[in-house]
Order: C-alpha cells, then structure tokens, then sequence
C-alpha cells in the first residue's frame, strides 16, 4: 500500500468513526430533547396557547397570565397549542424548540433549576408582529 | 518515503493546527459563543454536544482548508508567469 493509499483509506475510516461516534454521542441528546418524560412524573401541568401575537399561560387552578411563572424545582409538563398559525416556543437557555402546529397539542416538560427570568420567544415566523412575540418565564425562589 | 518527507509532514501538519486555531478564533471561541449559560441539566448536556460538534467541524474543516493551504504553497510553480506582470 502507498502512501496515497494509506492517506485514502486513513480519510475514510478517520472520516466514517467521526461520524458514527457523533451519532451515537447524539442519541441521549435527541430522546432528552424529544422524550415527554425525560424528567419524570411531573408536579403539574401548564397549558401554553400562542396567538398572533401574544402568549397565555393556563395554570391548574384556572388562573392565567402573559408570563409563565413557575417555582424552583418544579417538574411542569407543558401542553403547548396554537389558536391560528404555526408558533414555536422557545427559551435559549434551556436549549430547545417546540414547534406549535394548530391542531396538534404538544407536550414538553421541563425542569426549573435555576431561578430568574429568562425570554421565551416564538422561534417560527407567525406574521407582521412575530419579532414582538415575546414574554418571560420566571422561575422563582 | 514517499511522496513526502518528514519536513513536509511536519509543515502540514503544523499548517492544520494553525488554520484549526484561525477558525477557533474567528469563530469566536467558547468565550465569544453567541450560546447562553444553560440553566437546567437538560440544557447543558445539549450544550456539551453542540460544542462537542462545534470542534469536531472546526477540526474537519480545519484538515481540508489546512490541506489546502499545504498543498497550493508546496507545488504552486512560482518560476510561471502570474500574468500580473
């Protein structure tokens, strides 16, 4: 074997084990990401409807507001609808996207571990105002 | 030997590292990151892969850009006109 050869083959294995192993390292990234129950039962359930162009959040006792406000510690389960075209809610620091497709209730449930006030903001262009569809989720001590 | 001596192997490989620390500075480092400070475990194991990924395509990138470099400095013919002159 040459060394052109050597390089080739050098190329392809380097190449075939980088992206297998990035797959296989992606696989607890992916059901973390898409799993409803990554963390458990949770404490209770927030029901998020996005409109153009505003966010509410349903609490379980009935009560609403324009913020989603949440406790240290609490596992919440999110149900996530749209009134009319497709949103996507999305908080940077905690690292996902979901997108809200009129019809379809999703679900993503999340862990407030750290207190503060992080900006949620619609992720998929809704319409003339979609940059201002954006609230806060306030995560208190 | 081959086609490339220990001198050349050495220059490519020292002309990897430097493009691959060229990228990491344009591309702003983990400091410079656009990313913000994950708040929950979740969020940083995401993180964790993303910038796992980020070097990986740096370190990719960086052997093909490298190679690149290495190659047009090594066998560019510089005793033909540019038709610059």
């Amino acid at each position: 074997m040459n060394t052109l050869e050597k390089l080739e083959w050098a190329t392809i294995i380097g190449a075939t084990i980088l992206l297998f192993g990035l797959a296989a390292l992606a696989l607890p990234v992916l059901d973390a990401l898409d799993n409803p129950d990554y963390y458990g039962e949770p404490d209770y359930i927030v029901n998020v409807v996005a409109s153009q162009w505003s966010w509410n959040f349903i609490y379980p006792d009935g009560s609403e507001s324009g913020e989603l406000k949440i406790k240290q510690g609490d596992i919440v389960r999110l149900e996530l609808e749209s009134k009319d075209v497709i949103h996507s809610f999305y908080v940077r620091e905690m690292g996902f996207k979901v997108d809200i497709i009129p019809g379809r209730t999703r679900i993503h449930i999340i862990l407030a571990e750290t207190p503060g006030e992080y900006w949620i903001q619609c992720a998929e262009f809704c319409g003339a105002y979609h940059g201002g569809m954006r609230t806060k989720v306030i995560i208190e001590e | 030997m081959g086609i490339l001596s220990t001198f050349d192997r050495i220059v490519w490989g020292l002309t990897i590292v430097v493009t691959f620390i060229v990228l990491f500075i344009i591309g702003g480092g983990f400091m410079l990151s656009w990313y913000p400070d994950p708040i929950d475990a979740r969020a940083a194991m995401i993180k964790q892969y993303y910038d796992l990924v980020y070097v990986a395509g740096m370190f990719v990138s960086a052997l093909f850009v490298g190679t690149f470099f290495y190659l047009i400095f090594k066998f560019w013919d510089r005793s033909q006109p540019a038709g610059l002159e």
